[in-house]
């Protein structure tokens, strides 16, 4: 790539802080044992193509149904009276949703991007090594602050099983996305459960039939 | 000047000589007498004075103009900001290395110095020379963690009431877009600020705007998340007057090809521009004539060789423009890029 041909690009490489908090944040969300852990070892391992995103983001996870992609910026990149991400930046993160759009998977849903200053983390004197987390710091919490919190019209699945919850969370994530009719949408989750039923032989017809009503109750909830 | 990255040909000279403390006025001299002569061969030229007086005398002396650098008002505090704010965050290393928040990060950032250092007394002369030469000329630390952009930003801190005291006084459109990009240098948001400026933009004179101007105000308007009360009509005053023909073309040179202000800007001028209107959340279809025309000067310059045509800065505005019209929300802008690239 020809920015590597520059010395500006090449030589500044350490970051004394912001690895740090990418780590300490993947492995308290790994270690949390969150129905996260399902989306970030999904991304780590097939990772965002660089043919299709031009940027990436430092933490790909769930929340609130949605998938979220974490950008962690450092001081230049954030207005200091606001804590808000500078128009730039914001522009960078727009375009990996836009770009995470025109993609067009099917069954990927839709990416929100939100960035999360550094200092918001910690605090850092490093002329003095001063390196202090924040205490009134929740990473829940920030998100909930972007507009990714439970949104009021979502149903509580804790009582389905683990295949009908990520199929049901998945599948609305992508109903609000998308302009299609509550019938077609039912349609679509209806021959996913069944590529599901022919995959995996797991389920008994009565079990499948059952989650279906199961989903379509759901369903109607949501769109109530 | 090294900060500014102008002398790159002879800095492994310089370099060397910089380590050994001789460098001093005597070499930069020599560095700018071979740019200038190689670059700006007529800025030596004896008649250039009797030239330039001749240029000037019957040139309409405005106030304004007059006033502009001769004391500090709002335009020049603005400028003198967003320059400080590029010398900040330059990745050149700076001149007396003083730059790590301490020599803990100055010798894991650079380990190669402090073994030179410490085996200063075992090596020959001509050993040190060569190593010297092979020594990073640019920072290895983020940048926001050297003392230079702690300084700037500790220093800074109190740019929102001044322009606010300076808005008090006459300003025109210029000082104004100006000043816009002075908050997004110094990083701040301040929406109320902003509000005001956008209104006194609105409700004052109607000007004609420089081409410096023009692009601050651009990079102004998208380098900050929030949309001032009136950013609409600034942007369309911004658009109009970039495809206006330029003022000191407007009693001459009528036959002239390049008509409009958006055709005499500079190439770092163009890059700034053309990444400040392509920039997702502030571009819009109504930016596609001004983008293609942009698009349309790069495409004649025709790049050989990247890395010694276009500075780092150029690249990664080139880059970013091209990515944010590869994916914008502006279908015509997707469009545009389908059609340019």
């Amino acid at each position: 790539m020809s920015r590597q041909l520059y010395a500006e690009y090449t030589t500044e490489k350490y970051d004394p802080i912001k690895p740090r908090v990418l780590t300490a944040l993947s492995e308290s969300l790994v270690k949390a044992d969150l129905r996260d852990l399902h989306f970030i070892q999904m991304n780590q391992v097939h990772g965002m193509e660089k043919k299709m995103f031009p940027y990436a983001p430092d933490i790909l996870m769930s929340h609130g149904g949605q998938k979220v992609g974490v950008f962690v910026f450092n001081d230049d990149a954030v207005m200091r009276d606001s804590s808000q991400v500078c128009g730039f930046a914001a522009g960078k993160m727009r375009l990996v949703e836009q770009a995470h759009a025109l993609a067009g998977k099917k069954g990927t849903s839709v990416l929100k991007s939100v960035g999360l200053p550094v200092q918001r983390v910690v605090n850092v004197d490093l002329a003095e090594f001063k390196l202090q987390l924040r205490s009134d710091f929740s990473l829940g919490d920030f998100l909930d602050t972007c507009g990714l919190g439970v949104s009021s019209d979502s149903v509580d699945t804790s009582l389905l099983s683990g295949f009908s919850r990520r199929l049901t969370e998945r599948a609305a994530a992508n109903y609000r996305s998308t302009s299609a009719s509550f019938e077609e949408f039912l349609l679509q989750l209806l021959t996913l459960m069944q590529r599901r039923e022919k995959l995996d032989t797991v389920f008994e017809p009565e079990q499948v039939m059952a989650a279906i009503d199961e989903l379509k109750l759901q369903m109607l909830k949501l769109v109530a | 000047m090294l900060k500014a990255g102008y002398i790159l040909p002879d800095e492994q000279i310089i370099s060397s000589d910089m380590q050994i403390g001789t460098l001093g006025m005597d070499a930069a001299v020599e560095v700018f007498y071979d740019l200038v002569l190689n670059f700006y061969p007529n800025a030596l030229s004896p008649q250039y004075d009797s030239y330039y007086s001749a240029a000037v005398e019957n040139l309409p002396k405005s106030p304004s103009v007059e006033d502009r650098f001769t004391k500090m008002n709002l335009h020049t505090l603005s400028s003198t900001l967003i320059g400080l704010e590029h010398q900040a965050m330059s990745h050149r290393r700076d001149i007396v290395d003083n730059e790590y928040p301490s020599e803990f990060f100055e010798k894991v950032a650079m380990p190669e110095e402090d073994f030179l250092r410490r085996m200063d007394g075992a090596m020959a002369r001509d050993q040190k020379e060569e190593m010297r030469k092979t020594l990073s000329t640019h920072v290895r630390m983020e940048r926001t963690y050297l003392k230079a952009w702690r300084t700037f930003m500790d220093r800074t801190r109190n740019v929102p009431s001044l322009i606010d005291k300076m808005l008090k006084k006459e300003c025109t459109r210029n000082d104004l877009f100006t000043s816009l990009r002075a908050l997004n240098a110094c990083r701040f948001e301040a929406k109320e600020l902003r509000d005001k400026i956008s209104r006194k933009f609105v409700n004052g004179a109607v000007q004609t705007c420089d081409e410096q101007s023009l692009v601050d105000g651009a990079v102004g308007l998208a380098g900050c998340s929030y949309k001032p009360r009136h950013a609409a009509e600034m942007t369309e005053h911004l658009l109009k007057s970039l495809q206006k023909r330029p003022q000191h073309m407007r009693t001459s040179y009528r036959g002239d090809r390049r008509a409009k202000v958006i055709d005499n800007l500079t190439f770092a001028q163009s890059t700034e521009l053309l990444k400040a209107l392509s920039t997702p959340g502030f571009a819009s279809g109504e930016m596609e004539v001004c983008i293609r025309d942009l698009l349309s000067q790069l495409a004649h310059i025709n790049f050989d060789m990247i890395g010694n045509e276009l500075t780092f800065q150029e690249f990664e505005n080139l880059y970013d423009a091209y990515t944010n019209l590869k994916f914008s929300d502006v279908a015509e802008l997707r469009k545009l890029w389908a059609d340019m690239f």
